[in-house]
């Protein structure tokens, strides 16, 4: 045996394995390193993203006229919805005094803008422009204007991640609000979510809304998921499953408002 | 070629893709499925330059990605330097000059790269849809490989 290539070969095995157990390490590094990154990349995300927004309103300028003549529209019947539902609350809020039932005090929401989306296949995320300095936490869930659009992952100083609610790794407790039927609710990666456990004699129907159930702290109760797509059997035959149109646009989404207990 | 293809442009050139794919990589779907366009340039950059620089515009690229990721560890940190590890190593047996190879080791590496994301996935008990793990797995590498012969064109 050549001792030369002995000590050769050992050399070479050290080195490869000080490489490995340094990745190792460096790769443990990374969620302490990520939010202090994102804080340095707030400015050029979003001047990025401001370029990006004025190319958008010359480009698609027909496209924007016409969807704003259709949302005029629909603003003016929100509009008439929205004085029918301030009556029923009164009248809620009356008979709920009457009863002495405890009231949950509203919510504060912060409104925050998209400035970057996950170049991820596997992962739905959104980066929003506000952070801790604003308020925002670890946890803290955000809405879409229609309705539930995710949950705060990762907040730094100025920058915020956005795990959305077409995440699989995103589960949320819902019901059916006609028929108070609960479940679970998770993300596909898809235009799609589905909602689980479902019991095979649920009443679900194709239409029906579904909205967070509040059984879970981090939630609250009554926001807008979506509506049933169509329902079917699990591959198990002991539960039902639901296809569910998100309410709010995923891929369009621009605006959120993050809730601040 | 190393000469000309100079180390800084290289990384100012990953990071503004980096921030590319972030702000308006949505607008270039094909069916849902995203390129890769810093999975396109490790591979390129595992081809063009020696051993050592290679593998650390690889780790370079992993960090950034890891940046805009959920992920709870390094993954993308791991796996690209991997990946060009792969790529030097197989560059050692096979001559690498023809668009037509690199093209295909392109793909090779996007199929193995988002193969085991979706395999990691399944581990750690997230379940996506068949056909959502598909496009993932095989319209992703197929559209990345498709679009990067205008990247290696733009590096020629």
């Amino acid at each position: 045996m050549n001792p030369r290539l002995d000590k050769l070969k050992n050399k070479n095995l050290v080195y490869f394995l000080a490489v490995f157990f340094s990745l190792i390490i460096l790769a443990g590094l990374i969620p302490a390193l990520r939010v202090p990154a994102l804080s340095i990349l707030k400015y050029p995300l979003r001047l990025a993203s401001l370029i990006k927004r004025e190319v958008n309103g010359i480009i698609f300028y027909h496209r924007n006229f016409i969807r704003n003549e259709l949302l005029q529209k629909e603003i003016g019947l929100l509009r008439q919805k929205l004085n029918t539902l301030n009556e029923a609350e009164l009248e809620n809020k009356r008979l709920s005094d009457l009863l002495s039932l405890k009231q949950r005090a509203p919510y504060k929401v912060l409104a925050a803008k998209v400035i970057g989306r996950s170049a991820d296949n596997w992962a739905s995320t959104v980066i929003i422009d506000q952070g801790h300095h604003s308020g925002i936490r670890r946890g803290m869930v955000v809405l879409g204007f229609a309705g539930l659009a995710g949950r705060v992952t990762e907040a730094s100083s100025f920058i915020s991640k956005v795990m959305l609610i077409n995440d699989p790794d995103l589960a949320v407790s819902a019901m059916v609000q006609r028929s108070r039927w609960q479940g679970l609710v998770t993300g596909t990666l898809g235009n799609y979510l589905v909602m689980r456990y479902l019991p095979k004699d649920s009443d679900i129907q194709p239409a029906d809304s579904i909205i967070t159930s509040g059984l879970t702290e981090t939630y609250p109760k009554g926001l807008c998921i979506g509506e049933v797509l169509e329902t079917g059997e699990e591959f198990s035959g002991l539960s039902r499953y639901a296809i569910i149109r998100p309410a709010v646009e995923l891929a369009v989404l621009e605006e959120v408002l993050v809730i601040i207990p | 070629m190393q000469n000309k293809l100079s180390k800084r442009i290289f990384l100012l050139t990953l990071t503004a893709l980096a921030i590319f794919e972030v702000i308006a990589g949505e607008y270039f779907l094909l069916c849902g499925a995203r390129m890769d366009l810093l999975l396109i340039m490790v591979v390129i950059g595992s081809i063009y330059f020696d051993a050592k620089w290679a593998l650390f515009f690889s780790l370079f690229t992993g960090l950034l990605k890891d940046l805009f990721s959920t992920d709870i560890f390094g993954l993308n940190t791991l796996l690209l330097p991997g990946i060009t590890f792969l790529v030097i190593k197989l560059s050692r047996k096979i001559i690498l000059e023809h668009t037509v190879i690199r093209v295909v080791i392109i793909f090779a590496a996007a199929l193995l790269y988002n193969l085991l994301l979706g395999i990691l996935s399944f581990s750690r008990g997230i379940s996506v849809p068949w056909g959502i793990f598909v496009r993932n797995t095989v319209l992703s590498p197929i559209y990345t490989a498709a679009i990067s012969p205008l990247l290696l064109k733009a590096i020629e």
